[in-house]
């Protein structure tokens, strides 16, 4: 909604009769506190009429979402090289001493145990978002508002922890995955197609490693953060985070299965 | 932050708060100050470059004659130190973290102490390079470019070793600083403006670090990528870039697989090309404005020109190719790089008939900012024709690698780059310094002095490079008889040049002396002595945010003058005739 | 007022955003980039340029390695351009 396109200075008629009525007392001389940050209150709500940059923190979660994207697009762009060069990689090859063209790439067999790891990854992506709803649930939000303890931050700190484990297992998963292969003798530079096996495992488990401990600082903001919406952005932008590595790891392994 | 609660502090607290802040002022200070110490070290190296060629035989103190392979580790760092850690960073990072919140009606960036990380880490970037000095063997000698199989064996070469990973480290670090300061400057642009900010009301140099950042985000991964393969050719065994039998100082590298050079030259490049954009887009978007501010005109076709900016940024995605037309590249993928390459002439060209048609019959105030961003024009068109020269790969068969490419690139990218950091210099030096003003005499003699020398420095690079003179040669004597022809046809052209870049460097003297004297120079505390309209001129847009201050608002659109040349309509006041603005240019009030 | 004249006019083009009923720079951008690949992508089957020696390593290239390096192109160059305009179809939204 393009409010700051109003022009200032309009004169917006305010309604007649109790103004606020979220906010008012209705008599009773006390009336309950409102959180002036979170431009919440229902009717009441005078969100556009507060400058930008004070309008709540759906402000600071789009700001939070905007700089993830940009930073998640330039992190694709860094796969796409490394798929780049892969295809290119698939059909190299040298002349031998006959002027004939040999293409010497071996397709690295993935080990069975990546299918386990893709189907854990994609259960920590849906435990992740069962969290991130839940920092978003009206009933809790209202109750948590109210002071009623904090049922948004239990309920995600417990998907989220689930998140975590699965998360470890797929990282203990590809773990395996590499010890079985150097078992089999196929190290890093044992030929053209394991070095990407390697490389482009090795990358996403970084990544993902990235992700746990931002998963592990999401935690910590839900046990110690003593604003709403600090927590809410710290969920809200990890479990982003961890969904596109989610779907990164789908790309990835496809690639490393069927492009080989 | 703020000096008058802190006056009483210690004086090594002040400066401990003031260095490790995350408040984007301190920020943009410290990615100039980035800039500041490699523009120094770089120009001293390209002094070293210029010796040599127009006195072969002459010692360096210190160090005796300049070897072949000094050279090119003088090539490989002064490239490597002015690209990368001054064009690119001060620029977009250190103007923009300094102004592009102002211009915005922004209090701050977003993520401050995200951008902060990015900060420290590109000064650890140019730390680490700056230490490929030292270490054994030296600094690296592929070049900016870092071609393997040069760069993918320490066999290679002196400096290919330890010097060559060093450049690696420093580079990845510089990627993901840089790729930081996009993502913060993109969301500050996208979303920190300030009420009646649209995207049509952006000064054209947000334009500009809009477009630049974009590019960033897109190109630095990829070079990290590049990067990365290339650290796991050189150490890890690995096959990216190294073709099969390799033969390197009697040494056969053997590895499984066969790579090949060509691979790393197309990363490279998609990353290179980009760079060079981010380079020059916020100079672009700068001279707009300041033409269009001391002309006291309108910009000419201004959301053309947003169109331009984004459309050179979108075409300098798909041109890389055009760096490779001799590297082995299919000629047919070439021509479509070469169509694109000269497509981006279209937009460029709009830009600069836009700059042009903005000060035609006017009666500019020539202030020294406005003497550098016509300089901006002067270069660029001088640079850029040359670029679609280029552009043709039948031309590119015989200009690549000679001192062509340099002469173009230098005019382009460095000078004009170089020229549009002055011009922004002089035009937000009092409002990053209390109103003080530099000294305009001095000034104009830094413009014209400069000017004169860098087209004596680098249009002559045209001429030797007809002529033959080839890149990366540390010199033609001593060589077989053709180079000596070729030395004496371009002998002179090379004193000459080398004549030009002392005087170029020295003249620079003249502008650090401006500076230091105008530090000292009590504040004027004058508040918009350019009588400019865009935001960042706007009483309190320094000012802390604070409760009582009234929140920015834009009203229109920048660049709106009187046409009695005197009165003019800044962005953060309504303008009293919008209506008059209505009818003349026919369309809802901007 | 003038204020009013440009509240007047905002609520004639019944109080929608009046930059939305008329392209808008970004959509200009658009269609003139397309046009520009399009005028640019068009000249593929002229006569290649390039000198002997790129000609005979390219017919030295087996049509696989050339067909990679040109799915390698157009992938990377396709991921930059994809995010660049999604990047900016996003953000025309944007207030």
């Amino acid at each position: 909604m393009p409010t700051i396109l109003t022009p200032p200075g309009i004169h917006k008629p305010r309604r007649p009769g109790p103004h606020d009525p979220g906010e008012g007392d209705n008599g009773s001389g006390r009336r309950p506190p409102t959180d002036k940050r979170t431009g919440g209150n229902g009717d009441g709500d005078n969100w556009s009429d507060r400058p930008q940059g004070r309008r709540g923190p759906r402000e600071r979660i789009s700001r939070a979402r905007v700089g993830l994207f940009f930073a998640l697009g330039g992190d694709l762009m860094f796969f796409m090289a490394l798929v780049s060069v892969f295809f290119v990689a698939k059909t190299s090859g040298h002349f031998d001493a006959y002027s004939r063209y040999i293409n010497d790439w071996l397709p690295t067999a993935i080990p069975t145990i990546l299918w386990l790891n893709t189907a854990v990854l994609l259960l920590s992506s849906v435990s992740a978002e069962i969290a991130r709803r839940s920092m978003f649930r009206e009933t809790d939000l209202m109750d948590e508002w109210f002071g009623f303890g904090r049922p948004t931050s239990r309920r995600a700190a417990l998907w989220l922890s689930a998140t975590l484990v699965l998360g470890a297992l797929f990282l203990a998963g590809q773990c395996v995955a590499w010890s079985q292969l150097v078992s089999q003798h196929v190290f890093f530079n044992s030929n053209a197609s394991s070095h990407f096996f390697y490389l482009i495992t090795v990358t996403h488990a970084v990544h993902l490693f990235l992700g746990i401990g931002a998963l592990i600082v999401a935690l910590g903001f839900l046990f110690r953060s003593r604003q709403l919406a600090s927590r809410q952005v710290m969920v809200d932008a990890t479990v982003w985070y961890w969904h596109a590595m989610g779907i990164l790891w789908i790309f990835l392994f496809a690639v490393l299965e069927y492009g080989q | 932050m703020s000096a008058s609660s802190q006056s009483a502090a210690p004086r090594t607290r002040r400066i401990a708060h003031a260095v490790f802040s995350a408040h984007h002022r301190n920020i943009g200070f410290g990615y100039l100050t980035i800039s500041a110490v490699a523009v120094i070290i770089g120009t001293i190296l390209s002094w070293l470059m210029r010796a040599h060629l127009a006195w072969p035989n002459w010692n360096l103190p210190l160090h005796g004659p300049i070897l072949p392979e000094d050279y090119l580790a003088l090539v490989t760092m002064h490239g490597t130190l002015m690209l990368f850690f001054v064009l690119t960073v001060a620029p977009q990072s250190g103007f923009g973290n300094l102004i592009l919140p102002a211009q915005l009606g922004a209090r701050r960036m977003a993520f401050p102490r995200l951008n902060a990380l990015g900060m420290w880490i590109t000064a650890a970037g140019l730390a680490v390079l700056l230490c490929a000095f030292f270490v054994p063997g030296g600094s690296p000698i592929a070049g900016w470019t870092s071609y393997p199989p040069l760069s993918a064996s320490s066999l290679s070469g002196p400096g290919e070793g330890p010097g060559q990973d060093i450049w690696l480290l420093s580079l990845a670090l510089f990627c993901i600083g840089g790729t930081i300061s996009a993502v913060v400057t993109l969301t500050t642009i996208v979303k920190l403006r300030c009420e009646g900010m649209t995207w049509r009301r952006l000064p054209l140099t947000v334009w500009g670090w809009f477009t630049a950042a974009m590019l960033a985000v897109l190109a630095f991964s990829v070079l990290l990528a590049a990067i990365l393969l290339l650290f796991c050719d050189r150490h890890l065994g690995s096959a990216f870039f190294i073709p099969r039998g390799d033969f390197i100082d009697s040494t056969t590298i053997l590895r499984h697989g066969s790579g090949s050079p060509l691979l790393w030259l197309h990363l490279f490049w998609f990353f290179g090309h980009p760079e060079v954009y981010i380079a020059i887009l916020p100079g672009m978007g700068l001279t707009s404005m300041v033409l269009a501010n001391f002309a006291r005109r309108r910009v000419f076709a201004y959301r053309l020109m947003i169109a331009t900016t984004l459309a050179i940024g979108l075409l300098g995605i798909i041109v890389w190719g055009h760096h490779m037309f001799v590297a082995g590249l299919n000629p047919f993928a070439g021509t479509a790089f070469a169509a694109a390459s000269m497509a981006i002439a279209i937009p460029a060209t709009a830009k600069v008939l836009s700059w042009l048609a903005t000060v035609w019959r006017s009666r500019p105030q020539l202030s020294t900012a406005m003497l550098f961003a016509l300089g901006f024009v002067s270069l660029f068109v001088a640079g850029g024709l040359s670029g679609i020269i280029v552009a043709q790969p039948i031309l590119d068969e015989y200009l690549h690698n000679t001192f062509f490419v340099v002469g173009h690139f230098h005019l382009i990218m460095a000078m004009a780059g170089v020229f549009g950091l002055f011009c922004a210099t002089y035009y937000w030096f009092p409002l990053l310094f209390n109103g003080c003003m530099l000294s305009e005499r001095i000034g104009r003699w830094h413009f014209w002095l400069t000017f004169v020398f860098a087209y004596t420095t680098f249009l002559p690079m045209y001429f030797s490079g007809l002529a033959g003179e080839p890149r990366h040669y540390a010199q033609l004597t001593g060589l077989n008889a053709p180079a000596q022809r070729l030395l004496g046809a371009t002998g002179a052209a090379q004193l000459h040049i080398t004549a030009g870049a002392f005087a170029l460097g020295l003249t620079q003297l003249l502008f650090f002396f401006n500076i230091l004297r105008t530090l000292r120079t009590p504040p004027l505390l004058i508040q918009n002595p350019w009588s400019a309209t865009t935001m960042e001129w706007s009483p309190n847009a320094f000012a802390e945010p604070a409760d009582d201050l009234p929140a920015p608002i834009v009203y229109h659109r920048p660049c709106h003058y009187a046409d009695d040349g005197l009165s003019f309509f800044p962005q953060w006041l309504p303008s009293p005739s919008t209506k008059e603005m209505e009818s003349t240019s026919k369309r809802e009030p901007e | 007022m003038n204020i009013q004249s440009s509240v007047s006019l905002s609520e004639r083009s019944g109080s929608k955003d009046p930059d939305a009923a008329r392209p808008t720079p970004i959509a200009c951008a658009f269609l003139a980039t397309i046009l520009l690949l399009l005028v640019t992508f068009a000249t593929i089957p002229a006569q290649a340029q390039g000198c002997t020696q790129c000609l005979d390593s390219t017919r030295a290239t087996p049509p696989a390695v050339q067909a990679a390096y040109r799915h390698a192109i157009y992938l990377l160059g396709g991921a930059g351009v994809t995010l660049f305009l999604a990047g900016l179809y996003l953000l025309r939204r944007e207030p």
